[in-house]
Protein backbone atom coordinates (compact mmCIF):
# COMPACT_ATOMS: atom_id res chain seq x y z
CA UNK A 1 0.00 0.00 0.00
CA UNK A 2 1.25 3.48 -0.79
CA UNK A 3 -0.23 6.39 1.09
CA UNK A 4 -2.02 9.23 -0.59
CA UNK A 5 0.30 12.23 -0.81
CA UNK A 6 -0.13 14.93 1.80
CA UNK A 7 -1.78 18.15 0.78
CA UNK A 8 -0.64 20.16 3.79
CA UNK A 9 2.42 21.35 1.87
CA UNK A 10 3.46 24.84 2.96
CA UNK A 11 0.89 25.13 5.76
CA UNK A 12 2.39 27.47 8.36
CA UNK A 13 3.61 25.67 11.47
CA UNK A 14 4.12 26.73 15.09
CA UNK A 15 7.87 26.25 14.65
CA UNK A 16 8.07 28.76 11.79
CA UNK A 17 8.02 31.65 14.28
CA UNK A 18 11.32 30.65 15.87
CA UNK A 19 12.86 28.33 13.27
CA UNK A 20 16.10 30.25 12.86
CA UNK A 21 16.73 30.72 16.58
CA UNK A 22 15.92 27.04 17.15
CA UNK A 23 18.34 26.05 14.41
CA UNK A 24 21.12 28.20 15.89
CA UNK A 25 20.51 26.73 19.35
CA UNK A 26 20.63 23.17 18.05
CA UNK A 27 23.72 23.83 16.01
CA UNK A 28 25.85 24.37 19.11
CA UNK A 29 23.70 23.83 22.23
CA UNK A 30 24.25 21.10 24.78
CA UNK A 31 21.09 19.07 24.25
CA UNK A 32 21.27 18.65 20.50
CA UNK A 33 24.85 19.18 19.34
CA UNK A 34 26.55 17.43 22.28
CA UNK A 35 23.94 14.98 23.52
CA UNK A 36 21.04 13.78 21.31
CA UNK A 37 22.71 14.00 17.91
CA UNK A 38 26.00 12.22 18.73
CA UNK A 39 24.07 9.58 20.68
CA UNK A 40 21.83 8.84 17.68
CA UNK A 41 24.83 8.63 15.36
CA UNK A 42 26.46 6.26 17.83
CA UNK A 43 23.37 4.03 17.94
CA UNK A 44 23.16 3.88 14.15
CA UNK A 45 26.80 2.85 13.74
CA UNK A 46 28.05 2.50 10.17
CA UNK A 47 25.41 4.06 7.93
CA UNK A 48 27.32 4.08 4.62
CA UNK A 49 24.96 3.04 1.82
CA UNK A 50 21.91 2.87 4.09
CA UNK A 51 18.66 4.60 3.20
CA UNK A 52 17.56 6.64 6.24
CA UNK A 53 14.47 8.75 6.98
CA UNK A 54 14.74 11.63 9.47
CA UNK A 55 11.18 12.29 10.67
CA UNK A 56 10.88 15.81 12.07
CA UNK A 57 14.30 16.76 10.77
CA UNK A 58 14.08 20.42 11.86
CA UNK A 59 16.80 22.50 10.25
CA UNK A 60 18.57 19.28 9.24
CA UNK A 61 21.77 18.93 11.29
CA UNK A 62 21.31 15.17 11.52
CA UNK A 63 20.48 14.90 7.81
CA UNK A 64 23.79 16.65 7.13
CA UNK A 65 25.73 14.41 9.54
CA UNK A 66 24.28 11.25 8.01
CA UNK A 67 24.93 12.37 4.44
CA UNK A 68 28.52 13.14 5.42
CA UNK A 69 28.78 9.55 6.68
CA UNK A 70 27.66 8.12 3.36
CA UNK A 71 23.97 7.47 4.00
CA UNK A 72 21.22 8.25 1.53
CA UNK A 73 18.96 10.46 3.63
CA UNK A 74 15.41 11.74 3.27
CA UNK A 75 14.04 14.25 5.75
CA UNK A 76 10.74 15.91 6.45
CA UNK A 77 9.36 18.43 8.88
CA UNK A 78 5.96 20.02 9.48
CA UNK A 79 7.53 23.49 9.44
CA UNK A 80 8.11 24.99 5.96
CA UNK A 81 10.57 27.45 7.54
CA UNK A 82 12.65 24.55 8.85
CA UNK A 83 12.68 22.83 5.47
CA UNK A 84 13.81 26.12 3.84
CA UNK A 85 16.73 26.18 6.31
CA UNK A 86 17.76 22.61 5.42
CA UNK A 87 17.57 23.42 1.71
CA UNK A 88 19.83 26.44 2.27
CA UNK A 89 22.29 24.10 3.97
CA UNK A 90 22.13 21.09 1.68
CA UNK A 91 21.00 22.44 -1.66
CA UNK A 92 17.88 21.86 -3.74
CA UNK A 93 18.73 18.30 -4.73
CA UNK A 94 18.46 17.04 -1.13
CA UNK A 95 15.43 14.77 -0.52
CA UNK A 96 13.40 17.05 1.75
CA UNK A 97 9.67 17.51 2.21
CA UNK A 98 7.17 19.42 4.29
CA UNK A 99 5.03 16.68 5.83
CA UNK A 100 3.05 15.99 8.96
CA UNK A 101 3.89 12.90 11.00
CA UNK A 102 0.27 12.54 12.08
CA UNK A 103 -0.86 12.04 8.46
CA UNK A 104 0.05 9.48 5.76
CA UNK A 105 3.70 10.02 4.85
CA UNK A 106 4.73 10.71 1.25
CA UNK A 107 7.04 7.68 1.01
CA UNK A 108 6.60 4.17 -0.39
CA UNK A 109 6.23 1.06 1.74
CA UNK A 110 9.47 -0.61 2.88
CA UNK A 111 11.68 2.07 1.42
CA UNK A 112 14.06 2.77 4.35
CA UNK A 113 16.67 0.76 6.26
CA UNK A 114 16.40 3.04 9.29
CA UNK A 115 14.12 5.80 10.49
CA UNK A 116 14.72 8.45 13.15
CA UNK A 117 12.20 10.27 15.29
CA UNK A 118 14.44 12.51 17.35
CA UNK A 119 12.63 14.82 19.78
CA UNK A 120 9.45 14.88 17.75
CA UNK A 121 7.02 12.23 19.06
CA UNK A 122 6.53 14.03 22.37
CA UNK A 123 4.59 16.75 20.52
CA UNK A 124 1.80 14.23 19.88
CA UNK A 125 -0.81 12.82 22.21
CA UNK A 126 -1.46 9.81 20.00
CA UNK A 127 1.55 7.90 18.71
CA UNK A 128 -0.39 5.26 16.80
CA UNK A 129 -0.51 7.00 13.39
CA UNK A 130 3.11 8.26 13.48
CA UNK A 131 4.47 4.86 14.53
CA UNK A 132 2.29 2.93 12.08
CA UNK A 133 3.49 5.15 9.24
CA UNK A 134 7.14 4.83 10.24
CA UNK A 135 6.67 1.05 10.48
CA UNK A 136 5.13 1.04 7.00
CA UNK A 137 8.02 2.82 5.31
CA UNK A 138 10.69 0.65 7.00
CA UNK A 139 12.06 -2.45 5.30
CA UNK A 140 11.67 -5.79 7.14
CA UNK A 141 14.30 -5.86 9.89
CA UNK A 142 14.53 -2.05 9.79
CA UNK A 143 15.31 0.02 12.84
CA UNK A 144 13.54 3.04 14.29
CA UNK A 145 15.44 5.25 16.73
CA UNK A 146 13.11 7.21 19.00
CA UNK A 147 14.39 9.99 21.25
CA UNK A 148 11.99 11.62 23.71
CA UNK A 149 12.12 13.30 27.08
CA UNK A 150 12.93 10.73 29.74
CA UNK A 151 9.64 9.57 31.26
CA UNK A 152 10.76 10.07 34.87
CA UNK A 153 11.43 13.76 34.28
CA UNK A 154 7.83 14.88 34.68
CA UNK A 155 7.23 13.62 38.25
CA UNK A 156 10.49 15.23 39.33
CA UNK A 157 10.32 18.54 37.46
CA UNK A 158 6.56 18.92 37.20
CA UNK A 159 5.06 17.18 40.27
CA UNK A 160 1.62 18.45 39.28
CA UNK A 161 1.77 16.31 36.11
CA UNK A 162 0.27 12.85 36.64
CA UNK A 163 3.02 10.38 35.68
CA UNK A 164 0.53 7.61 34.93
CA UNK A 165 -1.53 9.70 32.48
CA UNK A 166 -0.66 10.97 29.00
CA UNK A 167 -0.95 14.69 29.51
CA UNK A 168 0.25 17.90 27.83
CA UNK A 169 2.51 20.37 29.57
CA UNK A 170 3.24 23.83 28.12
CA UNK A 171 6.88 24.72 28.69
CA UNK A 172 8.82 27.91 28.09
CA UNK A 173 12.10 27.50 26.24
CA UNK A 174 14.80 29.93 25.30
CA UNK A 175 16.32 29.22 21.90
CA UNK A 176 19.37 31.40 21.43
CA UNK A 177 17.65 34.39 23.02
CA UNK A 178 14.23 33.81 21.47
CA UNK A 179 11.57 32.48 23.83
CA UNK A 180 9.03 29.93 22.66
CA UNK A 181 6.34 27.83 24.26
CA UNK A 182 6.38 24.15 23.40
CA UNK A 183 3.65 21.76 24.45
CA UNK A 184 5.18 18.44 25.42
CA UNK A 185 3.00 15.37 25.92
CA UNK A 186 4.35 13.36 28.85
CA UNK A 187 3.63 9.67 29.16
CA UNK A 188 4.86 6.76 31.21
CA UNK A 189 7.38 4.15 30.10
CA UNK A 190 4.55 1.62 29.86
CA UNK A 191 2.51 3.92 27.62
CA UNK A 192 5.50 4.26 25.28
CA UNK A 193 6.15 0.53 25.31
CA UNK A 194 2.49 -0.17 24.58
CA UNK A 195 2.54 2.18 21.56
CA UNK A 196 5.66 0.52 20.17
CA UNK A 197 4.19 -2.99 20.48
CA UNK A 198 0.85 -1.94 19.00
CA UNK A 199 2.62 -0.53 15.92
CA UNK A 200 4.64 -3.71 15.38
CA UNK A 201 7.92 -2.69 16.97
CA UNK A 202 10.01 -4.37 19.63
CA UNK A 203 12.42 -2.57 21.95
CA UNK A 204 15.86 -3.89 20.99
CA UNK A 205 17.72 -1.53 23.33
CA UNK A 206 17.30 1.50 25.56
CA UNK A 207 20.11 4.02 26.02
CA UNK A 208 20.63 6.73 28.60
CA UNK A 209 24.06 7.87 27.42
CA UNK A 210 26.44 10.54 28.69
CA UNK A 211 27.13 13.63 26.58
CA UNK A 212 29.65 13.32 23.75
CA UNK A 213 33.37 13.43 24.52
CA UNK A 214 34.70 16.95 24.05
CA UNK A 215 31.54 18.71 25.24
CA UNK A 216 32.60 22.19 26.38
CA UNK A 217 32.62 22.04 30.23
CA UNK A 218 30.88 25.42 30.53
CA UNK A 219 27.78 23.92 28.88
CA UNK A 220 27.48 21.13 31.46
CA UNK A 221 25.30 21.32 34.58
CA UNK A 222 27.06 21.57 37.94
CA UNK A 223 27.78 18.17 39.45
CA UNK A 224 29.92 16.87 42.29
CA UNK A 225 30.57 13.55 40.61
CA UNK A 226 29.93 13.32 36.87
CA UNK A 227 28.45 16.26 34.94
CA UNK A 228 28.38 14.28 31.71
CA UNK A 229 25.40 12.20 32.85
CA UNK A 230 22.03 13.70 33.66
CA UNK A 231 18.40 12.74 33.21
CA UNK A 232 17.47 14.29 29.89
CA UNK A 233 16.30 12.14 27.03
CA UNK A 234 15.71 8.43 26.61
CA UNK A 235 16.81 6.68 23.41
CA UNK A 236 14.95 3.63 22.10
CA UNK A 237 16.27 1.39 19.37
CA UNK A 238 13.22 -0.38 17.97
CA UNK A 239 13.17 -3.27 15.54
CA UNK A 240 10.30 -4.26 13.33
CA UNK A 241 8.69 -7.37 14.82
CA UNK A 242 8.48 -10.24 12.35
CA UNK B 1 23.61 -6.79 61.80
CA UNK B 2 23.41 -8.75 58.58
CA UNK B 3 23.61 -7.75 54.97
CA UNK B 4 22.63 -8.95 51.53
CA UNK B 5 23.15 -7.78 48.00
CA UNK B 6 20.55 -6.84 45.42
CA UNK B 7 21.69 -5.62 42.05
CA UNK B 8 21.88 -6.05 38.35
CA UNK B 9 24.82 -8.40 38.77
CA UNK B 10 23.78 -8.81 42.39
CA UNK B 11 24.19 -12.08 44.18
CA UNK B 12 22.62 -12.71 47.51
CA UNK B 13 23.68 -14.62 50.54
CA UNK B 14 20.75 -16.35 52.14
CA UNK B 15 21.33 -15.36 55.78
CA UNK B 16 19.94 -11.80 55.71
CA UNK B 17 16.78 -12.88 53.98
CA UNK B 18 16.20 -15.59 56.56
CA UNK B 19 16.24 -12.83 59.17
CA UNK B 20 14.25 -10.48 57.01
CA UNK B 21 11.58 -12.80 55.65
CA UNK B 22 9.19 -12.72 58.62
CA UNK B 23 9.07 -8.91 58.74
CA UNK B 24 8.83 -8.75 54.96
CA UNK B 25 5.82 -11.05 54.86
CA UNK B 26 4.12 -9.18 57.71
CA UNK B 27 4.62 -5.84 55.94
CA UNK B 28 3.23 -7.22 52.70
CA UNK B 29 0.19 -8.62 54.46
CA UNK B 30 -0.83 -5.21 55.89
CA UNK B 31 -4.09 -4.03 54.40
CA UNK B 32 -2.47 -0.82 53.18
CA UNK B 33 0.65 -2.42 51.66
CA UNK B 34 1.26 -1.43 48.06
CA UNK B 35 1.63 -5.11 47.29
CA UNK B 36 -1.96 -5.75 48.36
CA UNK B 37 -3.42 -2.52 47.03
CA UNK B 38 -1.62 -2.16 43.70
CA UNK B 39 0.99 -4.74 42.77
CA UNK B 40 -0.59 -8.14 43.32
CA UNK B 41 -3.97 -7.18 41.79
CA UNK B 42 -2.14 -5.95 38.66
CA UNK B 43 0.07 -9.03 38.49
CA UNK B 44 -2.89 -11.34 39.01
CA UNK B 45 -4.87 -9.58 36.26
CA UNK B 46 -2.01 -10.01 33.80
CA UNK B 47 -1.71 -13.72 34.55
CA UNK B 48 -5.35 -14.18 33.58
CA UNK B 49 -7.03 -17.60 33.68
CA UNK B 50 -4.44 -19.96 35.15
CA UNK B 51 -6.57 -23.10 35.06
CA UNK B 52 -4.39 -26.11 34.36
CA UNK B 53 -1.22 -24.04 33.91
CA UNK B 54 2.14 -24.98 35.40
CA UNK B 55 3.53 -21.90 37.17
CA UNK B 56 6.88 -21.34 38.86
CA UNK B 57 7.28 -18.46 41.33
CA UNK B 58 11.00 -17.61 41.43
CA UNK B 59 11.70 -15.86 44.70
CA UNK B 60 8.32 -16.84 46.11
CA UNK B 61 8.86 -15.62 49.68
CA UNK B 62 6.70 -17.73 51.95
CA UNK B 63 4.74 -19.08 48.96
CA UNK B 64 1.45 -17.25 49.52
CA UNK B 65 1.09 -16.11 45.90
CA UNK B 66 1.81 -19.43 44.22
CA UNK B 67 -0.60 -21.03 46.71
CA UNK B 68 -3.23 -18.50 45.66
CA UNK B 69 -2.63 -19.34 41.99
CA UNK B 70 -3.01 -23.04 42.79
CA UNK B 71 -6.34 -22.29 44.46
CA UNK B 72 -7.29 -20.41 41.28
CA UNK B 73 -6.69 -23.59 39.26
CA UNK B 74 -2.95 -23.70 38.45
CA UNK B 75 -1.62 -27.24 38.29
CA UNK B 76 1.79 -28.75 39.07
CA UNK B 77 3.24 -25.49 40.29
CA UNK B 78 6.19 -24.55 42.41
CA UNK B 79 7.90 -21.82 44.33
CA UNK B 80 11.61 -21.29 44.94
CA UNK B 81 13.10 -19.09 47.64
CA UNK B 82 16.34 -18.83 49.55
CA UNK B 83 14.58 -18.48 52.85
CA UNK B 84 12.80 -21.54 54.18
CA UNK B 85 10.03 -19.60 55.79
CA UNK B 86 7.34 -21.39 53.79
CA UNK B 87 3.65 -21.81 54.44
CA UNK B 88 2.22 -25.31 54.23
CA UNK B 89 1.51 -25.52 50.51
CA UNK B 90 -1.82 -26.69 49.08
CA UNK B 91 -1.88 -29.93 47.06
CA UNK B 92 -0.03 -29.63 43.74
CA UNK B 93 2.34 -26.90 44.93
CA UNK B 94 5.92 -27.63 45.83
CA UNK B 95 7.93 -25.01 47.75
CA UNK B 96 11.64 -25.55 47.37
CA UNK B 97 14.59 -23.89 49.09
CA UNK B 98 16.93 -22.75 46.33
CA UNK B 99 18.53 -19.90 44.41
CA UNK B 100 16.62 -18.25 41.56
CA UNK B 101 19.98 -17.42 39.91
CA UNK B 102 19.94 -20.86 38.27
CA UNK B 103 16.47 -22.36 38.37
CA UNK B 104 17.50 -25.45 36.40
CA UNK B 105 19.90 -26.33 39.23
CA UNK B 106 17.22 -26.13 41.92
CA UNK B 107 16.48 -29.66 43.26
CA UNK B 108 13.52 -31.16 41.44
CA UNK B 109 13.29 -28.54 38.67
CA UNK B 110 15.77 -29.90 36.10
CA UNK B 111 13.94 -30.79 32.90
CA UNK B 112 10.60 -29.30 34.01
CA UNK B 113 8.62 -26.87 31.87
CA UNK B 114 6.34 -24.05 33.00
CA UNK B 115 3.68 -21.96 31.29
CA UNK B 116 4.45 -18.93 33.45
CA UNK B 117 7.62 -18.17 35.39
CA UNK B 118 7.31 -15.29 37.84
CA UNK B 119 10.03 -13.00 39.16
CA UNK B 120 7.94 -10.76 41.40
CA UNK B 121 10.28 -8.17 42.98
CA UNK B 122 12.89 -10.93 43.19
CA UNK B 123 14.97 -10.44 40.05
CA UNK B 124 17.51 -8.16 41.77
CA UNK B 125 18.70 -11.11 43.83
CA UNK B 126 19.93 -13.06 40.81
CA UNK B 127 23.71 -13.37 40.80
CA UNK B 128 23.67 -12.72 37.04
CA UNK B 129 20.39 -11.35 35.70
CA UNK B 130 20.98 -12.30 32.07
CA UNK B 131 21.96 -15.85 32.98
CA UNK B 132 19.00 -16.24 35.34
CA UNK B 133 16.59 -15.20 32.56
CA UNK B 134 18.29 -17.38 29.95
CA UNK B 135 17.85 -20.41 32.23
CA UNK B 136 14.22 -19.48 32.91
CA UNK B 137 13.54 -18.96 29.19
CA UNK B 138 14.68 -22.54 28.49
CA UNK B 139 12.20 -23.81 31.08
CA UNK B 140 9.18 -22.24 29.35
CA UNK B 141 6.61 -24.22 27.40
CA UNK B 142 6.13 -23.31 23.72
CA UNK B 143 3.56 -20.60 24.55
CA UNK B 144 5.04 -19.74 27.94
CA UNK B 145 6.15 -16.37 29.23
CA UNK B 146 7.99 -14.72 32.10
CA UNK B 147 6.29 -12.12 34.29
CA UNK B 148 8.90 -9.92 35.93
CA UNK B 149 8.42 -6.93 38.20
CA UNK B 150 10.94 -4.41 39.50
CA UNK B 151 10.83 -1.16 41.41
CA UNK B 152 11.04 1.96 39.26
CA UNK B 153 14.76 2.77 39.36
CA UNK B 154 14.06 6.47 39.92
CA UNK B 155 12.66 5.62 43.36
CA UNK B 156 16.04 4.89 44.91
CA UNK B 157 17.62 7.85 43.13
CA UNK B 158 15.01 10.21 44.59
CA UNK B 159 15.49 8.84 48.09
CA UNK B 160 19.26 9.00 47.95
CA UNK B 161 19.37 12.45 46.36
CA UNK B 162 17.26 13.70 49.29
CA UNK B 163 19.43 11.90 51.84
CA UNK B 164 22.79 12.86 50.35
CA UNK B 165 22.05 16.35 49.03
CA UNK B 166 23.09 15.18 45.56
CA UNK B 167 21.39 15.64 42.20
CA UNK B 168 18.92 13.14 40.86
CA UNK B 169 21.08 12.42 37.82
CA UNK B 170 24.12 11.73 40.00
CA UNK B 171 22.21 9.17 42.03
CA UNK B 172 20.33 7.68 39.06
CA UNK B 173 23.56 6.96 37.21
CA UNK B 174 25.59 5.98 40.30
CA UNK B 175 27.20 2.57 40.09
CA UNK B 176 28.34 1.98 43.68
CA UNK B 177 26.21 -0.29 45.84
CA UNK B 178 24.41 1.46 48.64
CA UNK B 179 23.19 0.32 52.05
CA UNK B 180 19.44 0.09 52.34
CA UNK B 181 17.29 -0.65 55.35
CA UNK B 182 13.58 -1.16 54.91
CA UNK B 183 12.05 0.15 58.09
CA UNK B 184 8.75 -1.60 57.47
CA UNK B 185 10.41 -5.01 57.15
CA UNK B 186 13.21 -5.11 59.71
CA UNK B 187 15.37 -2.07 60.34
CA UNK B 188 18.15 -4.20 61.80
CA UNK B 189 18.89 -5.81 58.44
CA UNK B 190 20.94 -3.92 55.86
CA UNK B 191 20.56 -4.84 52.21
CA UNK B 192 23.35 -3.76 49.85
CA UNK B 193 21.52 -2.63 46.72
CA UNK B 194 23.20 -2.05 43.41
CA UNK B 195 21.74 0.88 41.50
CA UNK B 196 20.20 0.24 38.08
CA UNK B 197 18.74 2.43 35.38
CA UNK B 198 15.85 1.76 33.01
CA UNK B 199 18.33 0.82 30.30
CA UNK B 200 20.23 -1.55 32.62
CA UNK B 201 16.97 -3.32 33.35
CA UNK B 202 15.38 -3.46 29.91
CA UNK B 203 18.58 -4.32 28.06
CA UNK B 204 18.91 -7.39 30.32
CA UNK B 205 15.80 -8.77 28.65
CA UNK B 206 17.11 -8.51 25.09
CA UNK B 207 20.48 -9.88 26.21
CA UNK B 208 18.64 -12.95 27.53
CA UNK B 209 16.75 -13.44 24.24
CA UNK B 210 13.43 -12.06 25.49
CA UNK B 211 11.18 -9.33 24.15
CA UNK B 212 8.69 -7.19 26.01
CA UNK B 213 5.16 -8.08 24.97
CA UNK B 214 3.58 -5.86 27.59
CA UNK B 215 4.67 -3.27 30.15
CA UNK B 216 2.41 -2.22 32.97
CA UNK B 217 2.88 0.45 35.63
CA UNK B 218 -0.02 -0.22 37.97
CA UNK B 219 -1.92 2.65 39.57
CA UNK B 220 -3.89 2.65 42.78
CA UNK B 221 -7.62 1.99 42.30
CA UNK B 222 -9.61 5.17 43.05
CA UNK B 223 -11.34 3.77 46.14
CA UNK B 224 -8.02 2.64 47.61
CA UNK B 225 -6.46 6.04 46.86
CA UNK B 226 -9.29 7.67 48.80
CA UNK B 227 -8.91 5.31 51.72
CA UNK B 228 -5.10 5.43 51.88
CA UNK B 229 -4.00 8.90 50.67
CA UNK B 230 -0.54 8.40 52.25
CA UNK B 231 0.01 5.43 49.95
CA UNK B 232 -1.19 7.37 46.91
CA UNK B 233 1.35 10.06 47.83
CA UNK B 234 4.11 7.43 47.92
CA UNK B 235 3.06 6.21 44.47
CA UNK B 236 2.90 9.76 43.04
CA UNK B 237 6.42 10.45 44.23
CA UNK B 238 8.18 7.13 43.62
CA UNK B 239 6.03 5.72 40.77
CA UNK B 240 5.78 2.19 42.15
CA UNK B 241 6.81 -0.81 40.10
CA UNK B 242 7.28 -1.84 36.49
CA UNK B 243 5.70 -5.11 35.34
CA UNK B 244 6.96 -6.82 32.19
CA UNK B 245 5.51 -9.74 30.27
CA UNK B 246 8.48 -11.27 28.46
CA UNK B 247 8.46 -13.80 25.65
CA UNK B 248 11.34 -15.65 23.99
CA UNK B 249 12.56 -14.10 20.76
CA UNK B 250 11.90 -16.65 18.05
CA UNK B 251 14.47 -16.28 15.32
CA UNK B 252 13.26 -16.85 11.76
CA UNK B 253 14.09 -20.39 10.66
CA UNK B 254 16.87 -20.59 8.10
Amino acid sequence: MTSEPQTAEQQPDHYDAFAEAYARENENGLFNRWYARPAVLDLLGDVAGRRILDAGCGSGPLVADLKARGASVAGFDASPAMIRLVRERLGDEADLKVADLTRPLPYDDESFDDALAMLVLHYFEDWSRPLTELRRVLKPGGRLIVVVNHPVISPVMYPEVDYFATVPNAEEYDFDGVSATLTIWYRSLSAMSESFTAAGFRIAAISEPPVAPGTPPDLLPPSKTDPTRFLGFIFFTLETAS
Amino acid sequence: MVSATDGAGGGDSSRPWQTLSAGFEQARAHEDSLDRLVEWPAQRALLGDVTGLAILDAGCGNGTKIAQLARDGAAASGGVDLSENFITPPPGVELIQGDLSDLAAVPGLAGRRFDQILFLQSFGYAADGVRALQVAREMLTADGYILLTRTQPIRYAIERAEQNGTSLGEEYFATESFAYRHRNWNDQVTLAKRPYTMSDLLNTFSAAGLWIEETVEPRMPADAAERYPHKQAVLNKYLGILIFKLRPVVLPSR
